[in-house]
């Protein structure tokens, strides 16, 4: 492995890690699987991303992608499965705060869509180009995310408010301040 | 913004989430690729043997031609040196990859056989680096005033230097070079895993005698 690559994996792993886990609703395994796959993905392109800005949430998009890419694989796998296989994959998350609660218990693409949205700072239009969907189809995932964790919270208030592409254009160099 | 979000906004980015411990991560990760390269290597020499059997097909189809022909040269490769050796940088996926440029001579009529059986040694004791062509990989016939052009995946070079290629016929001649001082050599990569020698490419240049060269 290119030395430069291993201080990078080095380096990022815990990031990566934990934004698995919040994509997968604390799936930990998923979450390393996807973390590794991830890295790999970003060796076999190293030339490249080593020189690319914001490596974390290019990182992250990569990450994003895989997981969804899989999400759907799997989706198909549990409804082909046995209903008593998939009676044991409903096992209790661990609860660690009611809005990690909360998210976990978001279908997939809802979470996806929040994830991107409040870690990425991402507009619709950017969320739509990773998830391979419509602009209109994050919109209304975006909605009914909020509504339900509004509801799993036991709160009450207006829909998420997602910034088109001119809101997009203005933001510039937040998106690794977090990490 | 509401309440609910700004507390989404704060937890996504810095919630206490619990995050695994993969303590292995970075080997899983080199292991890996060592073998997304390993596939990669085997499906570029399956993909050889198909163009390989395809043709050998296609020649028995054709019938071949029944005029008797004379009888074929001696092979030999006596009189086969290697005329150079370069490392190509190479981009995206395909690596760093070692060129040779092997030179038939100026005489006789022997005809050099280069292909399966060919083998290929960069330096020598615990870092050298050696394949032998296998089956399947093109043939071609190097004759006298023609150049070889032999192209190898080299992905990692752990030893100290440019080190000297040295390449065996299969009649057992052989021919060596020492890279020249300034190679841009491939990176070590990991020490205890070196890259094996990929076949890439094999095809003849006619050499004419004002100094140009023809694809053969």
């Amino acid at each position: 492995m290119d030395a430069d690559f291993a201080d990078f994996v080095a380096a990022k792993q815990n990031g990566l890690l934990r934004y698995g886990m919040l994509l997968t609703g604390g799936d930990p395994h998923t979450a390393a699987d996807l973390a590794q796959e991830t890295f790999l993905r970003l060796g076999r392109r190293w030339r490249h991303v080593r020189d690319v800005e914001h490596q974390d949430a290019y990182a992250r998009r990569t990450m994003t992608r895989l997981w969804w890419s899989r999400s759907k694989r799997d989706r198909r796998d549990v409804l082909l499965a046995e209903p008593e296989d998939r009676a044991t994959s409903d096992a209790e998350p661990a609860w660690t705060s009611d809005l990690w609660a909360a998210l976990q218990q978001l279908p997939p693409r809802q979470r996806a869509v929040l994830v991107l949205r409040y870690y990425e700072d991402c507009s619709e239009k950017e969320i739509a180009e990773v998830l391979a969907c419509r602009p209109g189809t994050v919109k209304s995932q975006a909605s009914r995310g909020m509504t339900t964790l509004r509801r799993l919270m036991g709160v009450d208030d207006g829909d998420p408010v997602i910034p088109d592409d001119s809101d997009a254009a203005g933001r510039t160099g937040g998106r690794s301040a977090h990490e | 913004m509401s309440d609910l979000e700004k507390q989404l906004r704060a937890f996504v980015r810095e919630g206490d989430i619990p995050v695994p411990h993969v303590p292995d991560l970075a080997a899983r990760v080199a292991g890996a690729q060592r073998r997304h390269r390993q596939r990669r290597v085997a499906g570029v020499a399956a993909a050889v043997c198909v163009v390989a059997g395809a043709g050998v097909v296609g020649t028995m189809l054709r019938g071949g031609d029944s005029t008797p022909q004379p009888a074929a040269p001696t092979p030999s490769c006596a009189g086969v040196t290697l005329r150079s050796a370069g490392v190509s940088t190479g981009l995206g996926e395909a690596g760093p990859t070692l060129v040779l440029t092997l030179g038939g001579g100026t005489g006789g009529d022997a005809r050099c056989p280069i292909g399966p059986g060919t083998r290929i040694d960069i330096g020598a004791g615990v870092e050298a680096l050696t394949t032998t062509l296998a089956p399947g990989t093109p043939r071609v016939r190097l004759h006298p005033g023609q150049d070889a052009l032999l192209e190898l995946t080299w992905a990692t070079w752990c030893g100290d230097g440019p080190p000297r290629v040295r390449v065996t016929f299969s009649t057992g001649d052989a021919t060596t070079l020492d890279l020249p001082a300034d190679t841009a050599l491939p990176d070590c990569g990991d020490p205890s895993a070196p890259a094996p020698l990929g076949f890439v490419a094999l095809r003849t240049i006619d050499v004419h005698p004002g100094g140009t060269a023809g694809s053969g």
